[in-house]
C-alpha cells in the first residue's frame, strides 16, 4: 500500500468505532500501533487523565515491565502530564539534557534505549483528555510532517471515543466515557493474569492471546475481559484446557 | 526549554496520594471503635462534610443482581428517595454509572438531554426537589460494588476539584467498608496500611487476576490477599505484585 492509502486506511479505522460494539480498548491500541506505524518512532503509548487527578496508561506499543515503569514514571509528572495540562505538544529531542528536571523519567528512558520523546494533546475540541507519547531510540525532533499527523491521529481517536451518542458530547458526559474507558483497561488487565497462570504463560503472551480472541470471534475486548472477571466467561476457551493450575 | 513555569506543575500523583490519605483518615477516625450499627451515620457525616457543596448524599450497596440495591446510608430523605427511585425504575445515572463502572452525572434533571436519556427519573427526581444529580461507582476490584449518589436543587455541573473529591471519597468509603476489619485497630496503622494498598496500577490488577485463577477466588478478595501480603510483609502492593508477575510468590503455596 502506498502512502496516502496507508493514511486514508488509519484514519478509517480510528473512525470504524462509531460502530455500535464500540471498544475503548481496540480504539486506543489502534490508535498507539498506527502512531508507529506511520509515523518514524520506535514506540507509542496513549495516556488518559483519571478524574482522581493523574494520567492512566491506556495503550502502549510494548508490553514488557521495563515500559510500563517507564509510562508509570510519568503518572503524575514529566512531559506527558504537562502537554495534557497546557494542551500543547512538546517535544524533547535529546533526553539526557533533561536530567535535572525529569530524574526519574531520564535514567527510565535511558534504560529501555530511548533518546527522544514527543508528546502531543489527547483533546476533545479544546478540552485536554490526555496525551500521546511518541518515543525515538535515535536524537532528534519529530518531523514537522509527523507531529501534525500525530496530533491529526489523536484528534481521531478522541472524537471517535466521545461519539457514543446523538447528543453533544458535554462535559458531564466526557467523564463518564474517561472513566469507563479506564474500567474497561482495568478488567482486562485482572482478566490478563487470570489468562496467564490458566495457561501458564507470561502476561505479556495472555493479552495477546485475549486480544486475538475478541478479534477472531468479533467480540469486544472489553466484554471479554469483563466477562471473564466477572467468571460469566470460562477462561479455558481462550488458553485451552488448564495445566497452570 | 524557556516558559516552563506557570503550568501549576506539581506532581500530580504525589498531590492526589495526599488527598487520598487525608480522605481515607478522616473517614478511618470517624469510624473507628464505632460498634457496626452506628458506622453508617458516621461515614455518612464525613462524606457530606468532605462534600459541602452538594446538598446531600447517600450510599447504596448492590444486593445479587445490578437492579437490586440497599442504601447503607443518606443525609436526608430526599437522599434516600433519590437512590431508591432509580434502583426501582432501573433508571438513572446510578444504574448507568454501575453499567459504566464510570461517574455518570445528570447536571439538569429539569430540561435538555438528561430528560430526554431518564424520561421516568427526571420527571420524579424533579418532583422529589431535585435538580441535578451525580453518582459515582463505588470500584471494587472486578466491578461496581454500588454507588456514591450526591443531588442539588439547583442545576449545574460539578466542578474538576468536586468531582476528584467526589472519587475519592468513594474509594475511601469502599476501602472503609471493605478493609477495616482486615487492617489493625489503631488509625495510623491502617492509615500506614492504606499507604502501601494503592491498588490502580498496572501490575497489581495483573497480579490480582494471577491470584483469582491460582486461588479461585473472585476479585475483590484477591486484591485483599494481596494487600494483606504487603502488610504483612512490610513491602508496597507494587512490590508485592511484581513478585507474583515474576513467579517468585506464589499464593498458593503459602
Amino acid at each position: 500500500m502506498n502512502r496516502e492509502r496507508e493514511l486514508a486506511q488509519a484514519f478509517v479505522d480510528l473512525a470504524d468505532t462509531y460502530a455500535s460494539d464500540f471498544d475503548p480498548l481496540v480504539l486506543f491500541s489502534r490508535l498507539v500501533h498506527t502512531c508507529r506505524g506511520l509515523l518514524e518512532v520506535d514506540a507509542a503509548a496513549v495516556m488518559v487523565a483519571d478524574g482522581r487527578g493523574t494520567l492512566k496508561t491506556m495503550a502502549a506499543t510494548e508490553d514488557g515491565a521495563a515500559f510500563i515503569e517507564l509510562l508509570q514514571t510519568q503518572t503524575g509528572r514529566g512531559p506527558c502530564m504537562d502537554c495534557f495540562r497546557t494542551g500543547e505538544a512538546r517535544g524533547i529531542p535529546d533526553i539526557t539534557a533533561e536530567r535535572d528536571r525529569w530524574p526519574k523519567l531520564v535514567p527510565a528512558m535511558l534504560d529501555n534505549g530511548y533518546r527522544a520523546l514527543h508528546t502531543v494533546p489527547l483533546r476533545l475540541h479544546d478540552r485536554p483528555l490526555g496525551a500521546v507519547t511518541l518515543l525515538n531510540a535515535r536524537v532528534g525532533n519529530l518531523s514537522e510532517g509527523d507531529a501534525h499527523l500525530a496530533q491529526a491521529l489523536a484528534d481521531s481517536a478522541a472524537l471517535s471515543l466521545m461519539h457514543w451518542s446523538t447528543e453533544p458530547a458535554r462535559v458531564d458526559d466526557v467523564i463518564t466515557r474517561v472513566q469507563s474507558a479506564i474500567a474497561a483497561k482495568t478488567a482486562l488487565e485482572i482478566a490478563k493474569g487470570m489468562i496467564a497462570v490458566y495457561g501458564n504463560i507470561e502476561v505479556g503472551e495472555a493479552g495477546r492471546r485475549l486480544t486475538d480472541y475478541a478479534r477472531h470471534h468479533r467480540v469486544s475486548l472489553a466484554d471479554t475481559a469483563h466477562a471473564l472477571v466477572s467468571r460469566t466467561m470460562d477462561p479455558t476457551v481462550i488458553v485451552g484446557d488448564p495445566h497452570g493450575s | 526549554m524557556g516558559g516552563d513555569a506557570g503550568f501549576g506543575g506539581g506532581d500530580a500523583e504525589e498531590e492526589t496520594d495526599l488527598q487520598r490519605a487525608r480522605i481515607a483518615r478522616e473517614l478511618i477516625t470517624a469510624v473507628r471503635g464505632l460498634p457496626p450499627e452506628e458506622i453508617p451515620e458516621a461515614l455518612c457525616r464525613s462524606c457530606a462534610a468532605l462534600l459541602p457543596s452538594v446538598a446531600g448524599l447517600s450510599v447504596s450497596v448492590l444486593g445479587d443482581g445490578p437492579d437490586s440495591a440497599v442504601v447503607l446510608f443518606a443525609s436526608d430523605e430526599t437522599a434516600t428517595r433519590l437512590a431508591e427511585i432509580q434502583y426501582t425504575l432501573g433508571e438513572g445515572p446510578s444504574p448507568e454509572a454501575v453499567r459504566l463502572r464510570a461517574p455518570v452525572f445528570a447536571p439538569d434533571l429539569r430540561r435538555g438531554p438528561d430528560v430526554r436519556r431518564w424520561p421516568l427519573f427526571s420527571d420524579q427526581a424533579a418532583r422529589a426537589g431535585v435538580a441535578a444529580a451525580f453518582s459515582v461507582p463505588l470500584a471494587g476490584a472486578g466491578g461496581a460494588l454500588g454507588t456514591l449518589d450526591l443531588y442539588r436543587e439547583t442545576a449545574g455541573g460539578l466542578d474538576g476539584d468536586e468531582v476528584r473529591t467526589a472519587l475519592l471519597v468513594a474509594d475511601a468509603v469502599v476501602l472503609a467498608v471493605t478493609a477495616l476489619d482486615r487492617a489493625s485497630a489503631d488509625t495510623a496503622g491502617v492509615v500506614t496500611w492504606l499507604a502501601g494498598a494503592e491498588s490502580d496500577r498496572e501490575e497489581i490488577h495483573q497480579a490480582t487476576g494471577m491470584i483469582m485463577a491460582q486461588l479461585g477466588v473472585g476479585a475483590e478478595e484477591a486484591l485483599l490477599i494481596l494487600r494483606a501480603r504487603a502488610f504483612a510483609q512490610g513491602r508496597t502492593s507494587s512490590e508485592v505484585a511484581r513478585a507474583v508477575i515474576d513467579r517468585t510468590m506464589d499464593m498458593r503455596h503459602d
